[in-house]
């Protein structure tokens, strides 16, 4: 037959599909393990100070591979104490959005009428709600943690999440597999998480991939406020704002944190789109 | 010297293992009609857009289609232009999806005629107005300024074609035009095709599943199977002498109005299901500036389903069938009546039903895919029905009895483990069908359960139907739109028009002496395989009204028995001769 070169062009879109998400889930996986291990077993710490080697440049001087800030602090191991701290952030707080954002949306949307009315005002009334008062509040209330900001984070993501989910859930129950679930008698619980989530699984997908990077933004928004983090400890968001301060003087302490967050936010949407083709089943293959 | 010339044509798409079309060669000659019949996955849309030059990015086309001398295939879009929409003009089945739903129609046409310097400014617009009179579109000069959405589906073809008409094309592939729509406007829309071709002498490139609709309008045919090219010559001649098993086979399926009528084993007059005075009622968008409009769907129907029996429900699309068949299922709520099963009342919906009760009334849906869950394999979606029905079954019983059930509808159980977007259309029924008889039902409800299925598919579904009926005695209510399949599988039949019953008879009562002018018009309608038959006889005009209820008779606006008590009083439900009819004429009349 003469396939071959049609055949190879579509082997070669389903190939290149395959190998940005295998790149993207290497360098996240990467980035990860070192953001773990470099804080464990560099001869640094992120902490400690040493006002005479500021200012140090990238490889050239006394062995520092990002070079030194501005107190004398090693970048190396500062940009990966940070790395940890923003990839925490943001999956916790992603995973927080889409546990409580699916449930509720897929019920309210399921449910209908009444339920679907009560549980979406509640969500247009937490729209309402000022998130940084919000936030000021709690860090008042409850002096400053790690945990507040997942839940700052996590608690306005699952509202985009919830009427997401719920749009879709809308047009799914009036496909007619729900409808033959109704007839056999599957409960109403069974039918949403069995028959309604996992069919909306696709879009979740790349919503997660777009709350991530979010979530990573607003955490080094809160971070620059002084509400986020707070130094010594650092995350990427903090070192870029950091390094703006000291571009003319020292430009790696902005380049190589704001590469990296780049590196990380265009991981996770190639990673969304690859996911989102796997868990379509229409082109999941026999 | 023909118009077209299609030789060796073969399409192949990247991936696939075998060519979508395979070493395709006609001709057709100028004024002359072509039908191309064949299931679908047979090539024939291929072929039309192999012609058209639309074939996708990923097809490759080998061999010449040669249209007055120029060879069409892989010529660049520019020369392309220069032939399609002036000289070859293509009709696709769904109207609702070819026309622009953000431009009124008006636009859509006189863009055509600018497009091609056919005509502008307000020559366009008179033309325009011409064309819609030409394809008989009602009140053209209001309709053109109309958006596709205001019109029905007949009307949308009808624009359609005024459309593919424009440019007074030599050439006109219609691709399916009336597999979307009713029997009824099927006839008419095909009747303004053939009163075309007689005024402009187009040639016509007729692609359909339906070798009724090609004995009607074709000359000539062509069938394909699997990419291939079967058989070709007069329609007269293959119809009267075919050679391939496949066609034969297609031609059977066609001709199944000839079918003699099922026979109950034993008649009994007990009732197993009954149903009483249903009425549904749904509430319409908001028109601008009024109060909330209502549409009674089902409006007073009732009959009863005696044990064994097959009940046929037939109408046009919007009569409220389904709409029926769900309230008995327990999926609409009514606004008033009752069902009731053997004597005792069912709640109105399916969750409020006692499990015993609700396993006693199962559904198959028109969408064999649509109706599986496309997350779940074929063997949990069966499994799914059974543990419901019968909790605390242990894994390897639990897959003995799923393997048995599909077994049951003739599905290989090595398809269990597909998804099911894996199986074919007939094969996703099955498994639809096996789900539904799980539960062990009295009564199955099939709404339009085979109309999306090919002739073989279908043909094997209604016998899988028909066995497990036989086998354990369970009742049916076909919903469907095709008289062929009525005439084959029911005992009785019951005609709904606009929510309303206008006839309810026995099978072999209904089609040797239908006693409703709508019954007839129904019959009428049906494409009968057989080219030796001359024109039909008249068929009814009009469509079902988009907007309100016309007083008395519903039917009455399109009925040519009217006369003017139709329009003033409703008529009352009553038995002539065993047959339930709602005419006024109904004794007078004889619609043999």
């Amino acid at each position: 037959m003469n396939t071959a070169a049609t055949a190879s062009t579509f082997a070669g879109t389903f190939r290149s599909v395959g190998t940005a998400v295998k790149v993207s889930g290497g360098i996240l996986l990467f980035v990860a393990v070192m953001a773990l291990a470099v804080p464990l077993l560099s001869p640094h710490d992120y902490f400690s100070m040493d006002l005479e080697k500021r200012f140090l440049s990238p490889m050239l001087e006394g062995a520092r591979l990002f070079g030194t800030d501005d107190l004398g602090r090693d970048l190396f191991v500062r940009t990966f104490s940070g790395t940890r701290v923003t990839l925490l952030v943001a999956i916790v707080a992603s995973f927080v959005s889409l546990v409580i954002g699916v449930a509720y949306g897929a019920i309210a949307g399921y449910a209908g009428g009444k339920i679907d009315a009560v549980m979406m005002r509640l969500v247009d009334a937490l729209y309402a709600l000022p998130f940084m008062f919000l936030v000021i509040l709690l860090m008042v209330a409850f002096e400053r943690n790690f945990l507040l900001i997942f839940v700052a984070i996590g608690a306005i993501n699952w509202l985009d999440m919830a009427r997401i989910v719920r749009g879709q859930t809308l047009s799914l129950k009036e496909r007619e597999f729900v409808d033959a679930a109704r007839l056999i008698g599957v409960p109403p619980l069974a039918i949403v998480f069995r028959h309604v989530v996992p069919n909306l699984l696709g879009v979740v997908a790349v919503y997660v991939t777009l709350t991530i990077p979010q979530a990573i933004l607003v955490e080094s928004f809160l971070s620059f406020l002084g509400l986020g983090v707070q130094e010594p400890q650092t995350s990427l968001g903090g070192l870029v704002n950091d390094g703006v301060t000291q571009m003319e003087r020292a430009p790696w302490l902005l380049l190589i944190p704001g590469t990296l967050l780049a590196i990380i936010l265009l991981s996770f949407n190639f990673l969304g789109d690859g996911l989102r083709d796997a868990l379509d089943p229409r082109r999941r293959r026999a | 010297m023909s118009l077209l010339e299609v030789t060796g044509l073969t399409i192949v798409y990247a991936g696939a293992p075998a060519p979508a079309v395979d070493h395709l060669s006609f001709s057709l000659d100028p004024g002359e009609s072509l039908g191309i019949a064949g299931e679908s996955g047979s090539g024939k849309t291929q072929t039309a857009l192999a012609i058209m030059g639309l074939l996708p990015p990923n097809a490759h086309a080998r061999g010449r289609v040669l249209f007055d001398g120029t060879d069409l295939l892989g010529e660049a879009p520019n020369i392309l232009n220069r032939f399609r929409g002036r000289r070859i003009a293509m009709v696709f089945q769904d109207p609702k999806m070819a026309l622009n739903p953000y431009r009124r129609i008006g636009d859509q046409l006189t863009c055509v005629l600018e497009e091609h310097r056919v005509a502008s400014g307000k020559g366009a617009r008179m033309r325009a107005i011409e064309l819609l009179r030409q394809v008989h579109l009602p009140d053209a000069e209001q309709r053109y300024r109309a958006w596709p959405h205001q019109l029905s589906g007949g009307m949308r073809q009808r624009v359609m074609i005024a459309l593919a008409l424009s440019c007074e094309p030599e050439l006109l592939i219609a691709d399916e035009p009336t597999t979307a729509l009713d029997v009824t406007v099927q006839a008419q829309v095909l009747a303004l095709l053939q009163e075309i071709r007689a005024s402009t002498g187009i040639a016509l490139l007729l692609i359909t599943h339906d070798l009724g609709v090609i004995a009607e309008n074709c000359e000539r045919m062509l069938v394909m199977h699997r990419g291939r090219p079967l058989e070709q010559g007069a329609t007269t001649e293959i119809f009267a002498h075919p050679e391939e098993a496949i066609t034969k086979s297609m031609l059977a399926v066609a001709r199944r109005l000839d079918d003699a009528a099922p026979r109950l084993s034993q008649s009994s007059s007990s009732v197993l299901l009954s149903v009483d005075d249903i009425r549904v009622t749904f509430q319409g968008a908001r028109p601008a500036g009024g109060g909330r409009t209502s549409y009674g769907a089902v409006r007073s129907v009732s009959f009863s389903l005696g044990p064994e029996e097959t009940l046929a429900v037939v109408g046009e699309s919007g009569c409220g069938k389904t709409t029926l068949a769900r309230v008995i299922a327990g999926l609409v709520r009514p606004d008033g009546g009752s069902v009731q099963l053997c004597g005792k009342a069912l709640a109105a919906e399916a969750r409020s039903r006692l499990p015993a009760e609700r396993h006693q009334v199962q559904m198959v849906f028109q969408d064999p895919v649509a109706s599986l869950n496309p997350s779940m394999k074929a063997a949990a979606i069966v499994a799914e029905a059974l543990v419901l029905r019968e909790p605390g079954l242990t894994g390897t019983v639990r897959r003995d009895r799923v393997v048995a059930a599909v077994d049951r509808v003739g599905l290989d159980a090595s398809l269990l483990q597909r998804f099911p977007h894996e199986l074919s259309g007939g094969q996703a029924q099955r498994v639809a069908i096996a789900r539904a008889l799980v539960p062990e039902p009295k009564i199955l409800i099939c709404d339009e359960a085979v109309a999306a299925l090919d002739g073989t598919a279908r043909t094997a579904v209604l016998e899988v139907l028909q066995n497990e009926q036989r086998r354990s005695g369970l009742s049916m209510i076909f919903i469907t739109h095709d008289l062929g399949v009525v005439r084959r599988i029911s005992h009785r039949i019951l005609v709904m028009y606009m929510g309303r019953v206008c006839e309810l008879a026995d099978n072999e009562a209904l089609f040797t002496r239908p006693r409703h002018p709508y019954t007839r018009a129904l019959m009428n309608s049906m494409p009968v395989a057989d080219p030796a038959r001359g024109a039909r006889a008249a068929r009814v005009s009009g469509e079902v009204a988009l907007r309100g209820t016309p007083s008395g008779c519903p039917f009455h606006p399109r009925c040519e028995y009217a006369i003017p008590r139709c329009a003033a009083e409703m008529p009352e439900r009553r038995t002539i001769d065993g047959v339930e009819v709602a005419c006024h004429r109904a004794e007078e009349l004889d619609l043999r």
